[in-house]
């Protein structure tokens, strides 16, 4: 019992005695508390920025639906765009939340919180993912629409031009779009993974 | 952010700095992430001290904090299992350096052989033996940890015995 007790405060004079290995340099503190408070701006200019970017988008999309535009296809459309824009613009918001740390409680709270969130970004890359397929085919579609059917006929060359550079952005992006999403759902699959380990590890 | 904060905030600096520094140390062996998460650590702080509501004392609060952001870098980094790289870690400092005579790189590698040691338990052990070798009480671990206080005196015992096995499986090495 005495060995255990004087191994523990071997340790524990161990652990003490390390923080005069840290430096206690007073410009090393000054650098560091500069080096925070440029994050700080720059978290607040990113946050700004982006705020003014998705509003200055949303109002002149918002301003074009009002005004009318042309067709059905052209409603959804930018009602499509309009959503994702303000879905962003809340994702960016709720990433750059204050105190969400000091809020929980104790660690295992946190750890709750950590997990509810990343079920409830799983179900929005799962939406997300069929919405990219859906407005894939909504795409082909309105190509498909405005080219063959709607488009007149005497454009000889400037409608197989303009459908191939559209069809080739759609097959692109879109792809592209699906897999990034695909990718995040699986880190974010091993994320959840991980957080439920934790969780057991403290309820156990 | 206002005086006060600005002012708690150079006390949290001067008061905690290198007990946080240890505890990031326990997280993350990679000095440059390392470094990053020390500052991220001290950057959550900062951002949560106006929050403050005096509801649990200033020294609970700065390490619930800070484990916090660590479980947030652990997990998101998916570095929750490493052990092979840590057992690594505190086989290298025995073999090349164990036998230096100077007495202050002696204690300097005693303590990176302990924090490498404390790197391979798990998550939660990791915490609650930091916190008990900062000093804090089984009350104050289990407001941190959010373990029920029996728990933590289980879990405690338990991880000192693990800490122990390592060491010694390390030594005999």
């Amino acid at each position: 019992m005495q060995n255990n007790k004087n191994t523990w405060n071997d340790l524990v004079s161990n652990w003490t005695q390390m923080d005069g290995d840290i430096m206690n340099d007073s410009n090393q503190i000054k650098n560091l508390k500069e080096q925070l408070k440029n994050r700080k701006t720059s978290n607040a200019i990113e946050l700004f920025l982006g705020l003014i970017f998705a509003s200055a988008l949303s109002g002149y999309i918002i301003y074009e639906i009002v005004s009318g535009l042309p067709s059905v296809m052209d409603y959804t459309l930018y009602s499509g765009v309009l959503t994702i824009i303000l879905i962003s613009a809340l994702v960016l918001v709720s990433m750059k939340s204050k105190r969400l740390k000091g809020k929980a409680e104790n660690s295992l709270d946190y750890i709750n919180l950590l997990y509810k969130q990343a079920l409830v970004t799983q179900m929005i890359l799962k939406v997300s993912k069929y919405a990219c397929v859906s407005l894939f085919l909504l795409c082909y579609g309105i190509i498909i629409w405005v080219f063959f059917l709607w488009l007149p006929s005497d454009h000889v060359i400037a409608r197989p031009i303009m459908a191939l550079i559209l069809v080739s952005f759609v097959s692109v992006f879109f792809p592209s779009l699906y897999f990034w999403i695909k990718a995040q759902q699986t880190k974010n699959h091993n994320y959840i993974q991980q957080l439920k380990m934790l969780i057991n590890d403290i309820t156990v | 952010m206002n005086a006060n904060t600005d002012k708690d905030f150079d006390f949290v600096i001067s008061k905690y700095r290198k007990s946080l520094y240890k505890v990031a140390a326990t997280f993350e062996s990679d000095p440059d992430f390392l470094q990053d998460l020390h500052q991220d650590i001290l950057f959550a702080i900062w951002k949560a001290i106006p929050g403050f509501k005096n509801k649990s004392s200033l020294h609970t609060f700065i390490y619930r904090v800070a484990y916090n952001q660590a479980i947030n870098h652990v997990t998101k980094s998916s570095k929750v299992i490493h052990n092979q790289n840590d057992s690594n870690d505190v086989d290298h400092l025995i073999n090349n350096n164990i036998s230096e005579p100077d007495h202050y790189t002696s204690l300097q590698l005693e303590g990176q052989m302990l924090i490498a040691m404390i790197r391979q338990l798990p998550i939660v052990k990791r915490q609650l033996i930091t916190l008990s070798l900062e000093g804090f009480s089984y009350k104050e671990i289990a407001e941190i940890s959010g373990l029920k206080l029996n728990n933590v005196a289980v879990q405690l015992t338990r991880t000192k015995q693990q800490l122990r096995k390592i060491l010694e499986n390390e030594y005999a090495k």
